[in-house]
This record gives structure tokens, sequence and C-alpha cells, in this order.
């Protein structure tokens, strides 16, 4: 079973390197694409990520490795994970974006599930004003348009 | 701060509630246009259905007031504007397919109805073309409503027959509105008796399905699909048995698939077999889902016991539970409620859902943006 403890090394846009199973990194699609096309050299890049995040992705697919073996589909280890899963979403607004942007590049299913699906409930019952200062959105309607859209979906600001 | 692509934001916009999303269409008119897009809506759609999100059940009391519940997470129940206002008219809901449902009242006049944007519309109306056999007729008319997929466009079905009362003899017709042409054609004639009143078809499959007779004329039922694609209509098989032996039986769709609950008496017990054809269109697929014994049973009020969904990991169904009461000639709903089954333990859990009211007529739907038409008016009493 030499496969298994195969490495692979990937780079951080702020050049930190990570050693880490093929079977973790190739969680990642494009990692795997990548591999895959022969990008074998010293080190995998991944230039939009940081050492941070990337390390957080990385210790992500470290958990989640085992998830599609029959074990890892048992309900005792499920609802672990998903307890896992749930801390691990718990950090900074700016931390949770970056993480997207992460599994977005990386091409992580889950991850991007879960991201995306922690951001949408931050998001549930928000004012559009609350929305506009999370997503750094400018409010580019004529306050006249802002109100005529507004009454036409009157019933979703109660 | 992060700059998501349009991708990104789309991933997580698909996520929210048709509530929220209509409320964040002020934030930008980027914004607004990303949620009006016809992508993005089938996009939310098909990722609420394959996570069963945003479902909801649409609750109608005195048959016209409505409410909506998302059942899953156990909120209260809200009341619904509905699409006739003040107006105290009966409204039955006709069918419903990708969070649209379509309504009739008592005089026929069909409106089609997308509670979570609360849009509506008013579908014109079509001449019976056929003649009567004889003076003296009954009639008959069948409807259905769903989305086809080919055409991406939505449908309404309606068949009409009229029979002579002593000479036997019928005339049927059948025609399609189509909400995207708002009009409606005459299609090839159907083959079958309808015998009853007035029926609403239900969907499984990108097919409507109805109980009929085929002839020659005899007392057995038959399902009958219509393709609505093709706009073809073909025999579909029931299980072995006989509809006969009932005490009463039930068919719908749920989630895509054929599901036919059939009540029967034993000694001293009621039982409820829940069957779900597992592939359309093969007999052989029709699997024996659940058979539930004295599930409900109260002495002297009979009891309807029909499925709605599955729970969001497929190991419990949602059931309806109706107790009955007969006046004259007419059954009047005493009681209903809703109850969960559990596949694996067997077991049923009581749903509590606060302000719900004693009795009702329920019907499963997805909450989605789907547009209803360019000239659609929007349903809001306090609107000028």
């Amino acid at each position: 079973m030499e496969s298994t403890s195969k490495k692979v090394t990937l780079s951080s846009s702020d050049g930190r390197t990570f050693e880490v199973e093929e079977a973790v990194a190739f969680q990642s699609q494009t990692i795997k694409h990548l591999y895959e096309a022969g990008c074998t050299g010293d080190f995998i890049p991944v230039p939009n990520v940081t050492g941070d995040i990337l390390s957080m992705v990385l210790r992500y697919c470290e958990k989640h490795v085992d998830s599609d073996t029959a074990a890892g589909k048992e309900s005792f280890y499920v609802n672990k994970l998903k307890g896992w899963d749930a801390l691990f979403v718990k950090v900074d607004q700016s931390i949770l974006f970056d993480l997207i942007l992460a599994a977005d590049f990386l091409n992580i299913k889950s991850l991007m599930d879960l991201t995306c699906k922690t951001v949408a409930s931050m998001m549930k019952g928000k004012t559009t004003e609350e929305i506009r200062g999370t997503f750094n959105i400018k409010n580019d309607y004529t306050p006249e348009a802002e109100e005529m859209v507004r009454r036409e979906n009157q019933w979703a600001f109660e | 701060m992060a700059t998501f692509f349009l991708d990104e934001m789309i991933e997580i916009l698909c996520r929210l509630s048709v509530k929220d999303l209509l409320r964040f269409k002020c934030a930008s008119k980027h914004w607004c246009s990303l949620i009006d897009d016809p992508y993005f809506i089938k996009l939310h759609l098909s990722h609420s259905l394959k996570t069963k999100t945003n479902h909801s059940l649409l609750i109608r009391q005195y048959e016209y007031d409505f409410f909506s519940v998302n059942y899953d997470s156990g909120e209260t129940i809200q009341r619904l504007n509905h699409p006739l206002g003040e107006q105290k008219k009966a409204i039955k809901i006709l069918g419903s397919s990708n969070g649209l449902l379509a309504l009739i009242d008592d005089n026929d006049r069909i409106f089609l109805w997308n509670p979570s944007t609360r849009e509506f519309q008013v579908l014109p109306s079509t001449e019976i073309e056929i003649s009567s056999p004889s003076i003296c007729f009954d009639r008959s008319t069948f409807y259905g409503f769903g989305y086809d997929p080919i055409s991406d466009d939505y449908k309404l079905v309606r068949m009409v027959q009229l029979f002579g009362k002593n000479n036997g003899k019928f005339n049927s017709e059948a025609k399609v509105y189509s909400l995207r042409s708002n009009c409606w054609r005459r299609i090839k004639d159907f083959c079958f008796y309808l015998i009853l009143a007035r029926e609403f078809g239900f969907l499984a499959n990108n097919a409507l399905h109805w109980m009929v007779f085929k002839p020659p004329k005899s007392g057995k039922q038959n399902l009958v699909g219509f393709d609505l694609g093709t706009e073809e209509f073909r025999f579909l098989e029931l299980p072995d048995f006989s509809l006969d032996k009932l005490f009463c039986y039930d068919i719908k769709g749920m989630e895509g698939y054929i599901c036919l609950t059939a009540t029967y008496r034993e000694i001293n017990t009621v039982v409820v077999d829940v069957w779900i054809m597992e592939e359309y269109g093969v007999k052989e697929s029709w699997i024996k889902l659940i058979s539930w014994n004295e599930p409900h049973f109260i002495p002297r009020f009979p009891s309807l016991v029909v499925p709605l969904a599955f729970s969001k990991n497929g190991d419990k169904v949602l059931f309806n539970i109706s107790y009955k009461c007969r006046n004259y000639d007419k059954w009047y709903n005493l009681r209903d409620k809703f109850v969960w089954y559990d596949l694996w333990g067997e077991r049923v859990e009581k749903v509590e859902i606060r302000g719900i009211p004693t009795s009702f007529d329920v019907h499963f739907y997805v909450e989605s943006l789907v547009p209803i038409n360019g000239n659609a008016v929007m349903i809001n009493n306090e609107m000028p």
C-alpha cells in the first residue's frame, strides 16, 4: 500500500509549503487535476490562497479524508464530523469568506457547501442595510427606485 | 474584505429563502438583476429540491383561508393573503409544481399563484367546443397542472366529457393551456371515461395522472398518465390488488414518484399500506414502503391517512391524518393532524405546529422565485 503514504507538497500564495498525503490533497479537484496533468515538480502552487487559510483547508481535508469510505458513512462518524464542521466554521466572517474563495478555487465541493451554508444562515433575516455592510455593496439605486423595489416586495420586510 | 466572484455569490444566494432574497433585491441593482435572473431562479429551485430546503405545506381552512408552514423548522404557521383578497369565495388547489399553484373557484375560474413571491394571474377562460350528446347530460371536468421541462413551460390540462343521460353516448375534448403563450389549444381526443364530476390530477415524472375508466365501460378504475412533453396519454399498472376491497385509497405524486395509499379493514383493525412506483411505468417496481397497523383508529370516525413528503434525509414520511364526519351527503373534515412516520423504527412522532387550524386541506409545495408572467400582478392588500 505504498500509494497511501505518498505525499505531495503544496505552496501557498505567501510562499509557505505544506507536505500532505495525496488522499488529503486530492480532495481538491483542482490539485488532483494539476497533479494528473503532470504538475509534479517540487511542489504544486496554490497561488490564490494564503498559508493561514491553506492550513485550515488542509485540516478540513484531513478530517474528511475518510468520509467517503463505508466506515466514514456510519451515522456515528457522520454526526461526529458534523459537530467538528460546526466548530470549524465558527470563525471571523473575513476568514469564512476567505475559506469560500479557497474552497471555490481548490474545487472542494463539501467545503464549499459547508461555508456557503454558514454564510447563508448568517444572512437569514438580515436587513438590506446589514447585507450591504457585510458584502461591501454600494447602493446604486436612486432613492425612488429603491423605494419602488421595496414596495413591490413590502411583505418580505415585515 | 474578500471579493466574491459571481459564481461564489450565487452559491451563497441559492441557499437563502425566497423571503430573504426578495428583501435583498433592495441591496443594489446588481443584486436585484442577479436574483431576478432566470438562470438563478432555476438554480435556486433545483438546489431547494435537491437539498429539500424551502419545502412548505400550504394549508387551506374554511375553503378560502390559506396558511403556509415550513414543516422542517417547525415554525409558526403564517397566514397568506389569498389572491382574491377579502372575498370569501371557495377556492380549491388544483395542482402545484415548482412553487406555482393552480387554484380554481366554484365557477371554474383558474388562477396561477406563487405564494412565495405573491405573484398571481388569472388564466384566460376557454370555451367547451364539443356539443352535448343529448338534451339531458352530465358533465365531467378533469384538470391537472405541471411543468414540462422539454418546452420549459408550465401547462394546465383540462379534459371535458359530456354524457347523454339515457343514450349512453358521450363527447370529449382535451385542451392545454401554456403559461408561455398564455393561451389554450385543443389537443388530440382521449378515449376513456371520466365519470366523476370534477377531479384534479397529480404530477409525477413530468406527467399528470388521473383515475379513469377504460372502455368498454366497466366498474374498474385505471390510472392514466399524460406526458406533459409529448402530450400523449398512457395507462399505468397498479400493484396487484383489487381497489374494490379497500375501505378507501388515495393516489398522488410524492417527490416525483407515484404513491398509492390503500386503507383496508382486517378483523378488528385498520391497515394502511403505502406503495411507491420506484421505476415510472414499470408495474414490477411497485414496492410496499409502509404497512401501518391501526395507526389512527377512532371508532365511528372514518379517517384518511395520506403521506405528504419525505424528511430531509429520507428516513421519515410526513403524514396527514384526517378524521371525517358525514352530514347528509357531504363529508366534512372533523380534525386534521400531522405525524412523522419513522421508516426504520416504524414509530410515529407527533408534529407540533403552533397556530394550526383544527381541520384543513393540505398541499405540499416548494418555495420558489418562479415568475408567473410579465403581466403578473403583485398581491398585496396594502399596495395602492
